[in-house]
């Protein structure tokens, strides 16, 4: 798991595609909603580039000037794999604070 | 400030540029535009760009690392060399009370030198040797090449060595067998000794029979330093292969490196420069044949009393060479040449005399036969020798008609001829690849002014 999970650009812009096909202004709008973090357009496209290269999401074909990304099943397994990670954690967790 | 944000993402790699900066520019244009936003874009920017460039740095160090140890394991395949060499003395020695002109002596020094060098790394020495039951050398390479192709080789891989400086003479022979190495140094120095006293004898021969007195001066060969057994083999040939490794691999690694960030312009460039290849080989393919034929002569040194004493100037080649060039090199002189029978040749060759050495002259033929080419070479040599003799006379004519005589044997600076023409050498292999590599430069050249051009213009309808 990522130390820095609930911030990774990477697993936000996998979340935010998860719930379908965006271009960048609306990840970074989505993902201020869901996660309470505004990217800056930096560090966005740093992280899409980086998605790419993995092949975890693909870029589609559109006239406009803004390009729609998409999340690979790729992108998918390795989302599930983040996120059962951190449900074990925060599994883990609950029970130890059960005894605190 | 959405300027300076567009302008702070033009730091961005270009490669990275072609692909996002459109959609870039478009999410810019409707984020938020404030400095927070300048900075994030301008850290993304140059934290890739420096992460690519360790990147790129990185492969060709760990490129240059391996090519460096392949191309040093490839050097203990070669067998190592060993070096034996030797330092002698060569110094005139004056018989009697007559006084010498230092530059008489010197220039005879000179010549035996030059004579001594040349025989022994003659033809017919280097033959000697090779036949010697007692060294054995090249075993190997004698199974697969004729001698005198390994003779050949002797002298051109620069295994042997004769080399002067001042008085002292160094002799050295390169060998993969430190003893052979040194026996063969052994067996020069014999050489060098003896043919240096048949020099000395003939000399004092024919000064005799030309001035019936005895010869005042000789040379003298004094063994300073014994062939050495080398220790250790020489490095310098390892240190080549490590150099030429990591070279190779640099230039491979820069060329993988432009390959993958470049595929397009890369891709163009290999098929403009092999376009450019071709056609350059094919325009070479329109010149004629060319060969070569190169003769060496040298001016001996005099034997002659009042150049001895100073009392009859000496010449140097350099004093003639102009005179000669001027007399031989001529177009009028050059068309009688060409238009002799046995030789009917134009005008289309190359010919040329330079001097190689102190009193060593080179000439050169180039031209479309091979025969002719050395046909014009043996000319060319008679022609100067006769019109060296001629002017030679006239030079001297202010002295009696009996030394002028005695000038035409040894008793004058002569114009020897050292190396007979060769009749090899095909210079046109050369000028095809000088065709095919200028037209593969050219087509490349082409390739990148072109996309370049291309570049210019799209780089200003984006970032």
């Amino acid at each position: 798991v990522n130390c820095n999970f609930l911030t990774d650009p990477q697993i936000l812009i996998l979340a935010s595609l998860a719930d379908g096909e965006k271009h960048g202004y609306a990840m970074m709008e989505d993902i201020e909603r869901f996660g309470g973090v505004r990217l800056g357009a930096g560090t966005l496209y740093g992280a899409i580039t980086r998605l790419e290269e993995h092949g975890w999401i693909e870029r589609l074909e559109s006239d406009d000037r803004r390009k729609p990304y998409r999340i690979t099943a790729d992108g998918v397994k390795y989302l599930e794999e983040q996120m059962d990670s951190l449900h074990s954690v925060w599994k883990t967790v609950q029970r130890r604070l059960r005894h605190v | 400030m959405r300027r300076w944000i567009l302008r702070a993402a033009r730091l961005y790699p270009r490669d990275w540029r072609a692909r996002y900066g459109e959609e870039f520019e478009a999410l810019v244009d409707e984020a938020t535009a404030d400095w927070r936003q300048l900075l994030n874009v301008s850290r993304t920017a140059l934290t890739m760009q420096f992460s690519r460039r360790v990147g790129a740095l990185k492969t060709i160090a760990a490129l240059s690392l391996a090519g460096g140890l392949l191309a040093l394991a490839a050097s203990y395949s070669v067998p190592p060399r060993y070096v034996s060499s030797a330092t002698f003395r060569i110094t005139p020695v004056i018989e009697g009370a007559r006084p010498a002109q230092a530059d008489f002596l010197e220039r005879e020094t000179d010549d035996r030198f030059i004579w001594l060098k040349m025989y022994l790394t003659g033809r017919d020495n280097l033959l000697a040797i090779l036949r010697d039951p007692s060294l054995d050398l090249y075993a190997e390479e004698q199974q697969q090449l004729p001698l005198e192709d390994l003779a050949e080789r002797m002298k051109d891989d620069g295994s042997i060595q004769i080399d002067r400086q001042g008085a002292a003479v160094h002799i050295s022979f390169a060998y993969r067998d430190r003893e052979k190495a040194q026996a063969v140094v052994r067996m020069l120095e014999r050489e060098l000794q003896e043919q240096n006293d048949v020099v000395n004898r003939e000399t004092a021969a024919n000064w005799k029979r030309l001035w019936s007195t005895p010869i005042p001066f000789s040379e003298r060969i004094e063994l300073a330093e014994p062939p050495d057994l080398p220790a250790a083999p020489v490095e310098s040939l390892r240190s080549i292969f490590v150099a030429a490794g990591i070279a190779g691999s640099l230039l491979l690694g820069a060329l993988l490196l432009f390959v993958r960030r470049r595929p397009k312009l890369a891709l163009r460039m290999a098929v403009c420069g092999l376009l450019g290849a071709i056609a350059g080989a094919g325009v070479s393919l329109l010149i004629s044949e060319r060969y070569t034929s190169k003769a060496t002569m040298r001016l001996t040194a005099p034997l002659n009393p009042a150049q001895y004493s100073g009392l009859a100037p000496t010449v140097s080649l350099a004093q003639w060479l102009p005179v000669l060039q001027k007399q031989i090199l001529n177009p009028e002189n050059l068309t009688r040449i060409l238009t002799r029978p046995g030789i009917a040749a134009d005008r289309s060759g190359f010919l040329g005399m330079r001097m190689k050495d102190r009193d060593i002259l080179e000439i050169t033929v180039t031209y479309s036969d091979p025969f002719k080419a050395r046909a014009i070479a043996v000319e060319m040599i008679a022609e100067l020798q006769a019109k060296y003799g001629a002017t030679r006379m006239e030079f001297d004519k202010h002295l009696e008609e009996q030394v002028r005589i005695a000038y035409l044997n040894r008793a004058a600076e002569k114009l020897e001829l050292v190396l007979q023409p060769s009749s090899d050498g095909v210079l046109t292999t050369h000028y095809r690849l000088l065709y095919t590599f200028a037209g593969a430069t050219l087509g490349i050249l082409f390739a990148a002014v072109r996309y370049r051009t291309s570049m210019n213009g799209e780089s200003s309808l984006s970032l």
